[in-house]
């Protein structure tokens, strides 16, 4: 054989494991990024319950995209001013919450490219009268959710949908507490 | 040396690839952090596991040898001390004991990974069955604050902070008495099996 040939062999040789590493390696970075997607997208899920405990309304709003929405059955808020103001409903920002949490669980993460789908659901636990914890409300959230620019993930729409009571009457019950307060 | 070219390469045919995981890590690196974060999951439940079963040794074993315990009980350090002070408090378990009146149902777990350590924050609703009725009950819904290490390979509890929510509990604050009946919540002492 030539020198030349050789050469040539050789470089093919070479060239077909390569294409093939290289392809691999492509296919399992995209398998590890699905992977890191969801994971991101459920830790936001859970984010959403801690910075709504801890009254942080700054964490809780920049979990939204600028033109991100959040609404329920009765009414919807959307761009970081809208939200917060809805969120002052629950006291000073940065309060010590002495009285109720968000245990989130059921999570479903759907990513397509860089949008993505999620539901999970949410029970509410508060202070009973005689001062243990009482499931308050149980429900709903469905999620869309975008991929920024860094590469982190945002809400760009939140649904939440009660289920128990319906929103109607968690309405009233509320109104009623704060009534005898 | 041509691997590491052509993952990098295979990194740049994907601008946003480097999305959820912080930049210039690389696939191995970002595994890594994958397994990290699932071990740690393992370890949050298998607390609740040992816990509810009043198995302290296995318990304890989850905490570093300088590991550090804070909750209802006041703040105690190292897996033998830990282990002796759940054992006098919550009693041992009688070989082939089965628990069947309380659970710690954990939840929202959030984790930040530092290299070997680890910052996580869970809630908790633990739940009773009442003597007097037949269904669970929440008696206790909290918030768990924990500092991790990886030693020799493996995470455990540098520090475990146990937060009351309902009732409230500042677990860096003074320790109050323990609710009534806690013990007996978790031993089913007193009470008919």
């Amino acid at each position: 054989m030539s020198l030349v040939l050789r050469a040539a062999a050789l470089a093919l040789l070479a060239a077909i494991p390569a294409t093939a590493v290289a392809q691999s390696a492509a296919s399992i970075e995209a398998r590890l990024r699905r992977a890191e997607d969801e994971l991101a997208i459920q830790r936001i899920i859970v984010d959403y319950a801690a910075r709504l405990d801890a009254r942080d309304y700054k964490g809780y709003v920049a979990l939204f995209t600028p033109d991100g929405e959040w609404s329920n059955r009765i009414g919807s808020h959307k761009g970081p001013e809208a939200i917060r103001k809805m969120l002052t409903t629950l006291g000073p920002e940065g309060a010590t919450n002495t009285s109720n949490y968000h245990l989130v669980s059921n999570p479903r993460v759907e990513v397509n490219g860089d949008r993505a789908t999620a539901t999970s659901r949410y029970l509410f636990v508060m202070r009973g009268k005689d001062g243990s914890p009482r499931p308050a409300l149980a429900g709903l959230y469905a999620d869309e959710l975008v991929r920024q620019s860094d590469g982190g993930w945002k809400i760009q729409r939140r649904v939440a949908n009660d289920v128990m009571p319906t929103r109607e009457e968690w309405a009233k019950i509320i109104a009623a507490e704060r009534a005898g307060q | 040396m041509l691997m590491r070219v052509i993952l990098a390469g295979a990194l740049l045919t994907l601008p946003v690839a480097a999305a959820a995981a912080p930049k210039k890590l690389t696939l191995e690196q970002r595994v890594q952090r994958m397994e990290d974060e699932s071990e740690i999951r393992q370890i949050l439940v298998k607390y609740g596991t040992y816990l509810d079963a009043r198995d302290f040794a296995s318990y304890a074993s989850l905490f570093a040898d300088d590991g550090e315990w804070v909750g209802g009980f006041g703040r105690f350090k190292g897996p033998n001390v830990i282990q002796a002070m759940l054992e006098e408090r919550l009693g041992k378990a009688e070989p082939g004991w089965i628990n069947k009146q309380s659970y710690h149902l954990l939840s929202n777990a959030l984790i930040q990974l530092d290299g070997d350590k680890a910052h996580v924050t869970s809630k908790y609703l633990f739940l009773t069955k009442p003597e007097d009725q037949n269904r669970p009950v929440p008696l206790l819904a909290g918030r768990y604050e924990d500092d991790l290490v990886r030693v020799n390979g493996a995470w455990k509890i540098v520090k475990r902070v146990t937060n009351g929510i309902i009732p409230y509990r500042d677990g860096n604050g003074p320790t109050p008495p323990p609710p009534p009946g806690l013990r007996e919540a978790f031993t089913g002492e007193g009470r008919q099996q």
